[in-house]
């Protein structure tokens, strides 16, 4: 009966099938349908519009290789209303979350969305973190799922395929947007304590009502005490090891040689300070402990030596203590000449306080309110101490030990639970709600604003309203020219910009606190995704500062390969750079389409020995996962002796004397040496003001003091000066590379195979000349744990948008963006 | 040869074949010029959708050109479908109308800025016999007509209540304001010249040779062309629209059909500006053959499209290549470097008219007009030069002497 | 053409012409969807909450452009018949063009030296 019945369908499908196939035009209702599926398939425009990592590869799906414009989809509409599709790529945020739906919401029906990579659909790696949501379909309707991490520009074109066809069969009178039925309004979800959907407020107040607390979970991250000082002169009795010993006996006794820290070194620099100074100590770490009361003092003496450059100010949550940790070097001198120093300045854990360093390094004031964001540290004397990567109003301080995420299962990965009994559930089956958030007590959600602006930009249009025709204009976060999610908010006279409050955080995904959980190799494709445009020099950044804790070394090959890569990367990461500077200036994708061809050409030799285009993790502590292949010498050859002198110079010869982008560029954004070194500034940014500061050189890390090449400095310090260093530099890359390849050794490429190691208790601070700037990794292990202690990123990138408002007051709105674009920031670093 | 010469001519007579064949000849006499009228109403209004189609897929396929990609190539043998499937999708786009907007006003602005884009066809001269409408003072009704569009602009950025929309909507009237003028006054020389502001009478002036290829008609042209585009926000001009800085410009509230009147009209005004610099300086649909050879070798309109899409590529050259202007570099762009060579001008082609004609004039013309237009310009941009070069260290490219090394 | 009706062919072109804006509007009135909802009529600002009203005082500066404006506009109304008939004119004609365009010129001047032409 039943087979009677399949029987029967079947052939009805298949009559169905046959009439479709044959008879083309069937009623008025097929011709429309026809027509309008077909306009609407062939001319998809998509918003402009990218998150994080995927936004790379959405662009480069513009790009002459891959060319979206054959569908008829490169118009990339740069508001809402003129947009059919929304390419949700990259990192859903939680503070991106409301932006988005709300972008959503303003596109005109009908309205498509591509969920595109692995974190848009269901969080990606970020999954478990405080800051991230996991996946965008909570909160708005996705019509095609693409995977990938990220994926392939080959994947986004499947992907809009894939929608072409689903658009193909649809229907007009059963299309969602024809019926006068439902309410397509998507809830916007606010921003309290942490991401309220509208939907659940019922449940929120009742859990209120009810007092239910957070269950604490049975296993919380073990605590360690900071490093104490080190007492030189009464050293611990340690008996030596003797022939009567019994096995245990000795054993115990290793393990307590073991167990005990080095002796620390002093080096000259920190010497000058220990005899001027008599209350502060070397910890076992070898960092100085100021007391806190003569930070101040000793920063101004440091100053007065010469090591006149913060590199680097973080923060960590001991047992007994916060501490806060200032990483000093030189800007003029080599490390030899002028060894750095760190010092740090402990504070009790109820009230944690120190004082600011924002009067003497005014590039101190972002990195003190991260601190304060992320660990709760009140810097006294700083101006406006507020949070900078979550938004205001958000409850706790997720980088401290104590703090639960709201997916919280265990404090280090691998999760336990994910396959207990061989069953699999998710983390938000069991804990819908997030059952660590903590709602204070006063907090009512029917009556709560919405919290886009932190309070005190609010009332930044009334700061000075003497004139009335101040205007206040907001860029961002979704704007076509901020590189992402940044956002800038300004108080314009005209045109002319008076004041300008970069405000960031819109991609921040909780890196350092899943860097803390991760074992310490799981952390180098995170790394990969903080300057998603230079993976290999966040990986060869990461694995110094490991191996520096670890006393790991490198065989001659590996360090070749990493130079090698090194340099690769920064060619196309300034071609990049180079190319958006001049669509911020408004040359409609062409320059930068040109250098991205060339960029397509380096990746493809990423791709040759990692495996992957942009998300390469190919380095490891002690060398390189894989050894170049045989097939990787000709192009590579080619690429570094022909084809890309070649083409830079043309795009030097087209671009550098082009009369509208000097006039534009030329005396813009003006940053002196002073300036810039005050504000931290690195890479091309702090040349172009004329500091030979190049971590490569001060350094010489890995092995840069083998190669022959120039930093490259500009006297003006201007953007077009930063376009000429750029350009410059790429050049020196070359030479480097030429270098590299003809003296590049056979052997090993790796010293051993490492996969879950333990690193001895200390700390480490290893920077590496990134294309953006000094990209630092600050790590602190306990040395029991597989895992990190602390794991901190100084990253160029946000540290050189200090200095933003200072170069943009006094020019024009249409030369913020062109400003913007001389930075070269990248969003994933920024707010990591 | 004639035939084809005359081909709308003899289309429009075909057309009037009809109601003469059914009215009374009487009432036809009466109604013959309003139906010729008519007729070639409906000439431009088809022409102009059919060449803002056109202009579209040319651009994005000139462009994707430029950039070494294919552009559209999936509907339609080289992706000439598009502009249909545009059409048909915004046709069937939602268009909203935000709370916060002044309804009418939103609503009006896109047809008011599409109207005069469609009248200034009128005078436009496609070829031999081929103009709407003769006016006698052609000129000046293309100076007042191309202005409403500032008011457009001003309607769509105020009513949007956006701030994006409004500073973009004040840029664009304060850039079409300005170019307005150099606009004008480059326009007194072939008015001198001609002796009538008919556009008609302007292309027959130029029998004896093209007015661009005098000193006065050159400099007339740049500065009629690059104010002409100006006043069309195209790039390097397209201020208004930076969407590097102001996301989608005056038009960023507008969705569906009305969006697709903004670009229309956006088009529409390029194109014109080309035509138009045709018109008046390269000789409009003359044959530059003809008085060479004795007979044409083209139709006088499809000379009239070859040299307009000429200039038209010339645009999306623009576009492909060039940064965009500063809205403060771009004013004094007009007022500081157009406009005194607008004025300028005047005298050249004064001095022009008194010079006895033949090789004489050619001769003294070009060397005292080149020379007075050459120094003017080193007067007005000596400043900006000294200025921009020098003070930076230009890196060069090492000089390498290894060569490809044989392990490979 | 006589120009009576020239001008009125103008005057039917202008009805066609708005006949032809209006036409895409009023069609895809009744083949649009209509969903209409706050949050889709909520005013762009890059994805914020809108808050703000921008219809409040505008800068000055736009004003000063339309002055400028205003005055070199009606002189190009003055300049344009002359120029038709500069031919039969002569050359006492261009003289005194020239001086009409000598105070335009230092009006100009006056304009710029006082900064009136900067956009700021």
């Amino acid at each position: 009966m039943t087979e009677l019945r399949l029987v029967q369908e079947n052939a009805d499908q298949f009559l169905e099938e046959e009439v479709r196939r044959h008879v083309s035009i069937t009623s008025i209702d097929k011709v429309l349908d026809t027509l309008n599926n077909w306009g609407r398939r062939s001319s998809i425009w998509p918003m402009q519009f990218g998150l994080a990592c995927c936004a790379i590869e959405m662009i480069c799906t513009a790009s002459a290789r891959f060319d979206v414009a054959r569908f008829g989809a490169e118009l990339f509409r740069a508001s809402p209303r003129q947009a059919d599709l929304m390419i949700v790529s990259g990192t859903v945020t939680k503070r991106m979350v409301p932006m988005i739906v709300r972008l959503y919401n303003q596109m005109p029906e009908p309205k498509y969305v591509i969920s595109m990579g692995a974190c848009s659909t269901g969080g990606g790696p970020f999954k478990e973190g405080y800051s991230v949501v996991s996946g965008i379909d909570e909160f708005i309707p996705v019509d095609v799922y693409i995977t990938g991490c990220p994926p392939t520009p080959q994947a986004l074109l499947s992907g809009l395929i894939e929608l072409q066809e689903k658009i193909d069969k649809q229907h007009y009178r059963a299309t969602r947007w024809y019926h006068k039925d439902g309410n397509d309004e998507r809830p916007v979800p606010l921003l309290g304590p942490d991401l309220v959907d509208p939907r659940q407020i019922e449940k929120i107040k009742q859990a209120q009502a009810e007092n239910i607390q957070p269950e604490t979970p049975a296993e919380l991250p073990p605590y360690m005490p900071a490093f104490a000082p080190y007492v030189p002169y009464v050293p611990e009795p340690i008996e030596e090891e003797t022939p009567d010993m019994t096995e245990a006996e000795k054993k115990k006794l290793a393990l307590k040689k073991k167990k005990m820290a080095p002796p620390p070194s002093v080096n000259s620099s920190m010497q000058v300070v220990l005899d001027q100074f008599h209350e502060i100590q070397v910890s076992t770490a070898s960092s100085l402990i100021v007391p806190a009361s003569l930070l101040h003092n000793v920063v101004l003496k440091l100053k007065d030596m010469g090591l006149n450059y913060l590199a680097n100010l973080t923060s960590v949550d001991f047992e007994d203590a916060f501490e806060v940790v200032y990483n000093f070097t030189s800007a003029h001198k080599t490390l030899q000449e002028m060894p750095d120093v760190t010092l740090v300045v402990r504070t009790d854990k109820l009230k944690p306080s120190v004082p600011s360093l924002t009067p003497i390094w005014p590039g101190a004031d972002f990195q003190e309110r991260e601190v304060y964001d992320m660990m709760g540290i009140r810097f006294e004397g700083h101006p406006h101490l507020r949070r900078i990567l979550m938004w205001e109003g958000f409850e706790g301080f997720p980088l401290r030990k104590d703090y639960l995420e709201p997916y919280y299962e265990a404090p280090a990965k691998i999760f336990p639970s994910r396959w207990r009994e061989g069953q699999h559930t998710f983390a938000e089956d069991k804990n819908i709600w997030g059952r660590n958030v903590k709602y204070p007590e006063k907090w009512d959600p029917e009556d709560f604003p919405y919290n886009d602006d932190d309070p005190e930009l609010a009332s930044l249009g009334a700061i000075d309203h003497l004139s009335e025709s101040l205007m206040e204009v907001n860029m961002g976060p979704h704007h076509p020219s901020t590189h992402g999610v940044f956002r800038m908010k300004m108080l314009l006279d005209g045109e002319t910009v008076v004041r300008l409050y970069p405000i960031m955080g819109y991609l921040h995904r909780n890196h350092e606190k899943i860097g803390e959980r991760n074992s310490w190799i799981m952390n180098f494709p995170y790394t990969d995704r903080l300057d998603y445009l230079t993976p290999m020099a966040n990986n060869h950044g990461y694995a110094l500062a490991v191996e520096k804790l670890a006393g790991i070394t490198v065989p001659e090959r590996a360090e070749y390969i990493r130079v090698i890569m090194a340099e690769l990367n920064r060619i196309s990461s300034h071609l990049w750079g180079q190319g958006f500077l001049f669509n911020e200036l408004g040359a409609f994708f062409t320059p930068m389409l040109y250098a991205s061809q060339e960029r397509e050409m380096i990746l493809d030799l990423f791709e040759m020995v990692s495996g992957a285009r942009i998300m390469c993790n190919y380095m490891r502590f002690g060398g390189v996962a894989y050894d170049l292949p045989e097939e990787f010498y000709k192009p590579f050859n080619h690429l570094v002796f022909e084809r890309l002198p070649r083409m830079i110079e043309e795009l030097d010869r087209f671009l550098t004397t082009n009369e509208i982008a000097m006039e534009r560029t030329q005396g813009l954004g003006v940053l002196s040496a002073e300036e810039a070194i005050a504000y931290s500034c690195s890479g091309p940014v702090l040349r172009s003001a004329g500091v030979a500061y190049d971590v490569r050189k001060q350094e010489g890390y890995s092995i840069y003091d083998r190669f022959d090449f120039n930093v490259v400095t500009q006297q003006r310090g201007d953007v077009y000066a930063r376009y000429l260093v750029r350009l410059g530099e790429m050049y020196e890359s070359l030479s480097i590379l030429r270098q590299a390849i003809k003296d590049l050794p056979e052997g090993e490429i790796i010293d051993k195979k490492q996969w879950n190691m333990r690193v001895p208790a200390g700390q480490a601070y290893a920077s590496v000349e990134s294309p953006k700037g000094q990209l630092g990794y600050y790590v602190v292990s306990d040395g029991k744990g597989g895992n990190p202690y602390r794991y901190h990123v100084r990253s160029p990138s946000f540290i050189n948008l200090g200095a933003l408002e200072k170069m943009c007051k006094g020019h024009q709105v249409a030369d913020v963006v062109v400003v913007l674009g001389s930075l070269d920031i990248v969003m994933g670093e920024v707010d990591r | 040869m004639e035939m084809i010469e005359q081909l709308f001519v003899m289309l429009k007579q075909a057309a009037l074949a009809l109601p003469q064949a059914l009215l009374p000849a009487e009432l036809y006499a009466r109604y013959e010029g309003m139906l010729s009228l008519v007729i070639g109403i409906s000439a431009i209004l088809v022409f102009a959708p059919a060449t803002m189609l056109f202009l579209t897929w040319m651009e994005r396929k000139v462009v994707a050109r430029m950039q070494k990609r294919y552009g559209p190539n999936r509907v339609g043998k080289f992706g000439a479908l598009q502009p249909f499937a545009d059409g048909i999708k915004m046709f069937m786009k939602e268009d909203i109308i935000p709370k916060a907007v002044d309804p009418l006003l939103h609503s009006l602005a896109p047809m008011v800025i599409l109207i005069p884009a469609v009248m200034i066809f009128a005078v436009m001269p496609f070829g031999k016999d081929m103009i709407l409408v003769d006016l006698n003072i052609a000129i000046l009704f293309i100076m007042s007509i191309s202005s409403i569009e500032t008011i457009a602009i001003l309607m769509a950025g105020w009513s949007s209540r956006n701030a994006y929309s409004l500073i973009s909507s004040l840029r664009a009237a304060a850039q079409v304001i300005s170019y307005e003028i150099p606009l004008g006054f480059s326009m007194v020389a072939v008015l001198m010249m001609a002796g009538s502001m008919s556009t008609l009478d302007i292309v027959l002036a130029q029998q004896g040779g093209w007015f661009v290829l005098t000193p006065w008609g050159f400099l007339g042209f740049l500065i009629f062309f690059l104010s002409g585009a100006a006043e069309v926000n195209r790039t390097p001009f397209d201020v208004p629209e930076a969407e590097s800085e102001l996301v989608a410009g005056f038009h960023t509230e507008y969705s569906g059909m009305k969006f697709g009147l903004f670009y229309m009209a956006e088009f529409l005004g390029a194109f014109a500006i080309a035509a138009f610099s045709i018109t008046f300086f390269f000789g409009g649909w003359l044959d530059p053959f003809e008085p060479l050879l004795g007979f044409a070798i083209l139709p006088s309109w499809l000379w009239f499209m070859l040299k307009t899409y000429v200039l038209v590529f010339v645009f999306f050259w623009f576009r492909g290549t060039l940064p965009r202007l500063r809205v403060d570099l771009l004013l004094n762009f007009a007022w500081k470097y157009l406009l005194p060579m607008a004025l300028l001008n005047i005298p050249i082609a004064a001095l022009w008219f008194y010079l006895p004609a033949g090789p004489i004039r050619w001769v003294a013309g070009w060397a005292i007009g080149g020379s007075l237009i050459f120094g003017m310009h080193q007067l007005l941009t000596y400043h900006r030069v000294k200025k921009l070069y020098g003070r930076y260290e230009r890196p060069s490219r090492p000089v390498v002497t290894e060569s490809v090394p044989l392990k490979s | 053409m006589s120009q009576e009706l020239a001008w009125g062919s103008l005057g039917i072109l202008m009805i066609f012409a708005t006949i032809f804006a209006t036409l895409p509007i009023a069609g895809a009135f009744f083949f649009r969807p209509r969903k209409a909802h706050d949050g889709k009529e909520s005013t762009y600002e890059c994805g914020l909450h809108p808050k703000k009203d921008t219809w409040n005082q505008i800068n000055i500066q736009y004003y000063l452009f339309a002055l400028a404006f205003l005055i070199f506009s009606i002189e190009i109304l003055y300049v344009y018949p002359w120029a038709i008939n500069f031919q039969k004119l002569g050359p006492i004609a261009l003289l005194e063009m020239f001086i009409f365009l000598g105070v335009l010129i230092v009006g100009l001047a006056y304009a710029w030296r006082k900064g009136g032409l900067e956009w700021k």
